[in-house]
């Protein structure tokens, strides 16, 4: 089998799991590795979010939260890239804000996004 | 022996840096979120940084020394164990030197130096009346419901969010009623414009002509409650101190409206660019398909229509559904009264599966009457009439606050964000009242998350 990497596009909808289909010629996959895995969501609206002090906290089982934070213009980027082992991962975004429940500063998260289950060959 | 001007400089720059160190604060409620902060707005060019406590010295100098290499400069230590206040260098964005401190490994946080406001209590010379904004446990009178008293902290916790937010006037709020008295002296500055076609703030489908005024009263009270001009030293307040109203009279002096000219209303409220509808009518019997596809086409539009549960002490989803209350569309959000004490009011239908929220609906102050009886009548009425308007002056808040936000994020801060009541459980589809603050602070789940693998 080649060792070059191959894109895979998975789709995910509301809890799924995202399974990759096999990289070269039926010979079973790719060997175990780090990939490197593009995480994309779709913009939250919330004024908070999209401005100082707001953004969204990636969770990758068994991984280190990634914080994605605004930095500058009109939104917080909607996406980040990482290197995952081979693996099963379920993977949520929550967004986050300054503006808290009292209308003071200790900041808001929300829930988390519909968690889906990422395998990495 | 002397020392270097340039050095004593170092040394009390180090040393006061040193000293912001020595403490750790308490986290945010995330440690990777950026550090929480407030309000909307702050001071440009500033940003606040917190150096993380168990760096060395060499690492302190180091930061230090970067930070002077960005042409920042410290402007106070802020008297908080680790926090500076700096002073970000000429031609930078606070943005930018945001992203360049959360970069730095010495540094713990870095944020915005926030720009609070105090709390804003309106002047309104009736707001002590308004218990639905700020209950203290006051009497009410006069009043048409009993209690006329209540508990204090039972109410729609807005004034925190007015320090954020009072003016909702980029937002059109559709009133379909009796009509509206544009003229009092409470709601003429914020009156829907209608340009020169419809210059008297919109439509009347009972008289088919471009008077929207309201002689009956009902249609003023609503309104009012949605978005009185506030801190005009006049009357009483809106949920929006600020707000476009667009007036359009369907209910005839009876107070009935037939399914035609609700259509001709809704069709009106959205071909005209309102975000919000207000109905506060009810009608039972069969499901009404014509109704229903005109909700439909709202939520096609984005539009938010608010509804009453209705005043018939009944089980809406038991005893016979009530329209457009019973409507299932998810851009319809239908709303119960509660009194005083947060019980649910004597005479307000529910419904566990069809009645959304509840909301003050007892002894509400607001504007009333038409022109003829002059500009300046108030009344105090009760019903869920009163209810629905509290939670469409909340929906043009959210959508105000979040000028991107659709109608199912604005009704996913509603239901989400409010307060869990128990009167309202196994009553309603959230078990909850609105809360403004709440839903202000409420921040939807993110959704089409994907992945694509290399």
């Amino acid at each position: 089998m080649g060792s070059r990497l191959h894109p895979y596009r998975l789709a995910v909808a509301s809890l799924c799991v995202a399974v990759l289909s096999s990289c070269g010629g039926g010979d079973g996959g790719p060997p175990p590795g780090n990939h490197t895995v593009t995480l994309a969501w779709a913009a939250n609206h919330e004024k908070g979010v999209n401005s100082a002090g707001g953004g969204y906290q990636v969770a990758i089982s068994g991984q280190p939260t990634i914080n994605v934070p605004f930095t500058a213009g009109l939104t917080t980027p909607t996406s980040t890239v990482t290197t995952l082992w081979t693996g099963t991962y379920t993977v949520t975004v929550s967004a986050f804000a300054a503006l808290d429940a009292l209308g003071g500063s200790s900041g808001s998260l929300s829930e988390p996004s519909q968690p889906f289950t990422l395998i990495v060959p | 022996m002397k020392t270097p001007l340039r050095s004593m400089a170092l040394s009390a720059l180090v040393g006061a840096a040193l000293a912001l160190y020595a403490q750790v604060a308490a986290a945010p409620f995330a440690p990777l979120t950026p550090a929480g902060a407030a309000a909307s707005q702050y001071v440009p060019g500033e940003v606040l940084v917190k150096f993380k406590p168990t760096a060395s010295t060499q690492e302190h100098l180091a930061a230090m020394a970067a930070m002077a290499a960005r042409g920042h400069s410290v402007v106070a230590s802020l008297n908080q164990p680790g926090w500076a206040q700096v002073k970000v260098g000429a031609g930078q964005t606070m943005e930018t030197a945001l992203t360049a401190y959360r970069n730095d490994p010495n540094v713990e946080y870095a944020q915005p130096n926030y720009i609070y406001h105090a709390t804003a209590v309106p002047n309104d010379t009736q707001y002590g009346q308004l218990w639905a904004f700020k209950n203290t446990g006051q009497p009410i009178n006069p009043n048409t419901y009993t209690p006329n008293a209540g508990t204090a902290g039972d109410d729609m916790n807005i004034e925190p969010a007015w320090g954020h937010i009072t003016d909702c006037s980029d937002v059109v709020v559709a009133v379909l009623d009796t009509g509206v008295n544009y003229t009092h002296q409470d709601l003429a500055a914020n009156m829907w414009d209608g340009g020169p076609g419809l210059p008297k703030h919109g439509r009347d489908f009972v008289d088919d002509d471009d008077d929207p005024m309201d002689l009956e009263g009902h249609g003023t009270h609503l309104p009012g409650i949605i978005g009185a001009e506030g801190n005009n030293s006049t009357g009483t307040t809106g949920v929006c101190q600020k707000a476009r109203i667009m007036a359009v009279r369907v209910l005839d002096a009876l107070g009935n409206v037939t399914t035609a000219t609700a259509l001709l209303g809704i069709g009106f409220a959205v071909a005209n660019g309102a975000k919000v509808i207000n109905m506060s009518f009810v009608g039972g019997g069969s499901f009404d398909p014509a109704f229903s596809d005109a909700i439909t086409s709202a939520q096609n539009r984005d539009v938010v229509v608010v509804v009453v549960a209705g005043n018939e002490n009944q089980d809406n989803d038991a005893a016979g559904a009530r329209y457009p209350c019973n409507f299932i569309q998810p851009n319809l959000v239908c709303v119960a009264a509660l009194d005083q004490n947060y019980a649910l009011a004597s005479f307000s239908s529910w419904g566990a599966t069809s009645v959304d929220v509840g909301a003050p609906g007892t002894n509400i102050l607001s504007t009333w009457a038409g022109a003829a009886l002059g500009n300046t009548s108030y009344n105090t009425i009760s019903g869920t009439s009163m209810a629905s308007p509290e939670v469409a002056g909340l929906a043009a808040m959210l959508r105000a606050y979040n000028p991107q936000y659709t109608y199912a994020d604005t009704v996913g801060a509603i239901k989400n964000g409010g307060r869990s009541v128990l009167a309202l459980v196994n009553k309603t589809t959230t078990g909850k009242a609105v809360d403004v603050m709440s839903s202000l602070a409420y921040i939807n789940p993110p959704k089409g998350l994907a992945a694509t693998v290399q």
